[in-house]
């Protein structure tokens, strides 16, 4: 190595970067701070820092605001209706039917996934289709293992004069593969919870294209009898569809087969109001949390058991013999187990089927929405009676009515959304006279956007924060030239980091057809119906913490990317470039994972988000082997003169 | 007039790197495994770049040439604006930098760090011995100094 030999340096005195008579300091100040800004655009150099504290500030102030029930706007109204048949009763009618041994207690052939059957998809996207040939099913995910698809239907069954059962499934594989588990599960009949499952078993196989696969679970009738501590039991047959990472099938046909010492004969129950018109003309009713319910009795069994009716012609196949039934509204309670209780005897005799329809005194509710959108929970309180809550807890459409108990009393409502809700109260005495409409005029409807006041105030103050960061961004890039903006290196970043606001991050169905779509930037939430916007909801409740999480890693290094680009690219600010793209592709990654273990979907904006780091990368590693100098911005014409 | 220049690309930059630090075409061909004339055209293409280059930056600081060497990387010449001797170097980790013969404020220069940087890559480059004891301006000066007298342009 050589040696610099100071005693030879006789010519130069010192040699420095900056240009000689001014100081870096002084050179800064004298050329920098006496630019001109371009008009039109007030000096906001000293807002940048206040403007982030300020925007967090009142974020935090509103928080109370956004996470508070909209009780306001909601009502209801009451106004006297016409006098109505208020006398309850029944109605038997019989029909010719020629009983067996062997009877289908169930036989949906083709299976048109109708009332009887609740099928929904679980984490997955799911399209469904009814025709002569059976119920399509199309499972589709992009990254997705832990969707599924359903199908469930409750039965009640003699079992104390069954001596074999059956369950079976044909189904037919058109696209992909998948794994179809046939499931029977019985529980005790008078309860309807989960810990009330008595027996359960299950057999699954795989399904693949062009194949026909026929599924049979017969079940050990003998200890069934023993373990169940009623004559009817209930049973769950449910169909679970597990595709990875898609397929198509058809279920062609259903069926529950029972074979019995003695013929069985069909016994059909139906539910309408005293008016006539049916309890389940309006289909939240099967969710209601007090149904219409018949307690059951034989003569020489033991114990009455309850049937919920939850949906319309409920069919029980009994045998010959004189049986005594309490029907009414369900109420769970020990000392009154129904509500407006009436009595019924019947009797099965060889050779007849029997229709049984209930006359039951019930309230009709008429519901009106300025914005009927689908909504996962309704609750209604009736005088001092336990709250009746239609649940399904997934998204149900908007019904225009519904049918509650004949309670007398004050009656509260609420109606569940995301994390916010409607209620209204009306202190009343009802009766069958009167007619009661729920209102909620809460939301305006916006371009498919679903917002109340304070949201409205709380949008309009996120907007002006906005505006002042795009305002200060325009006085910063004012003198850049817009080609070598293009071929910038954190351009094309920055545009897809801006393009992944717009996009959802995460999809998901939580059962039920409706698939959300979450935009994790943005508090907005998108539920979809088959392809369609069913509507859209700015949530922020829920967004509050993704909320905190994506202003740190993603709007502060979008904001910073932008201002970085007032500035020529260079070595030296190329480090914090890569920073600042580090965190979204982080925090898109970390969707990434959450992803594959949850079993969502990962979007376009999640992807849109991970992309812009490597192909930051990729442009410098590109341009540096093709010999581009690093880019240097250079100024306007107009600029150039000064 | 415009005239269009580039950087050496990477691998042209560490062969034109290397035959500056004397070492033989072919021993570069087989050190990165490119062949003996690979080697010869990346070097007579990189040389191109950088003459246009260090002409480029004595273009925009209004300096006129006395000496270059797109060999070696670097100029020297006379900036009339600020009435100095200016210095043009080139170098594949730092680009093209300008330098002007004055004594800078060091101490209280927030460029100080990165001068630092480059002068001790220059001198690593040219295989001389950083002096420690000095300020930034001076020891680029020293290097400076050092450089023309190897490439003769004084005595």
């Amino acid at each position: 190595m050589g040696r610099i030999k100071k005693e030879e340096n006789n010519r130069t005195t010192d040699a420095c970067r900056v240009p000689p008579g001014l100081s870096h300091r002084s050179w800064f100040a004298a050329t920098v701070n006496k630019l001109k800004k371009p008009d039109g655009l007030p000096d906001t150099s000293n807002i940048d820092l206040g403007l982030f504290v300020t925007f967090w500030v009142i974020l935090l102030f509103f928080i109370p605001l956004w996470n508070s029930p909209y009780s306001f706007g909601a009502s209801l109204q009451v106004s006297q209706g016409e006098e109505v048949d208020w006398n309850n009763g029944f109605e038997i009618v019989t029909m010719p039917y020629s009983g067996l041994n062997e009877t289908l207690l169930l036989n949906s052939t083709p299976y048109d996934g109708s009332s009887i059957w609740d099928c929904g998809s679980y984490f997955v996207d799911a399209k469904t289709r009814s025709d002569e040939r059976g119920y399509t099913i199309s499972i589709s995910g992009l990254i997705n293992n832990l969707g599924f698809f359903s199908c469930s239907t409750t039965t009640s069954i003699s079992i104390h004069d069954i001596t074999e059962l059956f369950f079976s499934v044909i189904l037919d594989g058109l696209e992909g593969s998948c794994n179809v588990t046939l499931s029977a599960a019985f529980s005790d009949i008078s309860l309807e919870n989960s810990w009330s499952e008595l027996f359960h078993r299950s057999i699954t196989s795989e399904l693949y294209r062009g194949k026909t696969l026929n599924l049979t679970l017969s079940t050990p009738v003998a200890l069934l009898k023993t373990i169940s501590p009623d004559w009817l039991s209930k049973v769950d047959m449910d169909i679970f569809i597990v595709g990875t990472p898609s397929a198509t099938l058809i279920i062609k046909d259903t069926t529950i087969k029972a074979i019995s010492d003695k013929p069985l004969f069909p016994v059909t129950i139906d539910a309408t109001a005293t008016t006539g018109e049916s309890l389940y003309s309006s289909y939240i009713t099967r969710y209601l949390s007090n149904p219409p319910v018949i307690f059951l009795n034989r003569t020489g069994e033991d114990g009455g058991p309850a049937l919920s009716l939850r949906r319309a012609n409920y069919t029980v196949f009994l045998p010959q013999g004189q049986y005594s039934a309490i029907a009414g509204w369900h109420n769970y309670d020990v000392l009154s187990p129904v509500i407006d209780a009436q009595e019924i005897t019947f009797e099965v005799i060889p050779d007849e089927m029997i229709h049984l329809r209930l006359k039951m005194r019930a309230i009709r509710l008429n519901i009106n929405s300025s914005a009927p959108i689908p909504f996962r929970s309704m609750l209604v309180r009736l005088g001092e009676s336990d709250d009746l809550i239609y649940t399904p807890w997934r998204y149900v459409p908007w019904p225009d009515h519904l049918y509650v108990p004949p309670i007398q009393g004050d009656i509260w409502i609420s109606v569940y959304f995301e994390d916010w809700y409607v209620q209204a109260w009306a202190n009343i005495s009802m009766n069958h006279t009167q007619r009661i409409s729920f209102s909620s005029p809460l939301t305006i409807n916006i371009f498919g956007l679903l917002l109340n006041l304070g949201q409205l105030l709380d949008i309009g103050l996120v907007i002006l924060i906005v505006f002042l960061v795009i305002k200060r961004w325009l006085v910063k890039t004012a003198q850049l030239n817009r080609r070598a903006l293009l071929s910038d290196n954190r351009f094309v970043p920055i545009i897809l980091l801006m393009s992944s606001f717009l996009f959802p991050w995460i999809l998901y169905s939580d059962w039920g057809e409706y698939l959300t779509l979450n935009f994790v930037a943005l508090p907005v939430r998108v539920l979809t119906f088959q392809g369609n916007i069913a509507f859209a909801v700015v949530s922020f409740g829920e967004w509050i913490i993704l909320g905190l999480l994506s202003v740190v890693l993603l709007w502060a290094p979008l904001i910073g990317l932008l201002f970085m680009l007032s500035t020529p690219e260079s070595k030296s600010n190329s480090k914090k470039t890569g920073k600042l793209l580090l965190l979204p592709f982080l925090y898109s990654v970390f969707f990434l994972i959450a992803v594959l273990l949850s079993g969502y979907t990962l979007g376009l904006g999640a992807i849109l988000a991970m992309v812009g780091l490597p192909i930051w990368l990729i442009q410098i590693l590109y341009r540096r082997e093709i010999g581009v100098p690093d880019i240097q911005l250079p100024l306007k014409k107009a600029e150039r003169g000064s | 007039m415009h005239t269009y220049f580039r950087y050496p690309t990477q691998q042209q930059g560490k062969i034109w790197l290397k035959r500056r630090q004397d070492i033989r075409p072919s021993d570069i061909a087989k050190q990165m495994r490119v062949s003996r004339p690979y080697v010869s055209k990346a070097q007579r293409v990189a040389e191109q770049r950088i003459s246009k280059l260090l002409k480029n930056a004595a273009a925009i600081n209004r300096i006129s040439i006395e000496h270059s060497s797109s060999k070696f990387g670097f100029a020297v010449g006379y900036c009339p604006g600020y009435q100095s001797i200016s210095y043009i170097t080139y170098s594949p980790q730092f680009g093209v930098q300008v330098w002007f013969d004055h004594e800078g404020e060091c101490s209280s220069c927030p460029e100080n760090s990165d001068c630092e940087r480059t002068i001790r890559g220059l001198a690593k480059e040219w295989k001389l011995e950083f002096p420690s004891d000095v300020s930034i301006s001076r020891a680029a000066s020293l290097l400076f100094d050092t450089i023309m007298r190897r490439l003769g342009w004084v005595e």
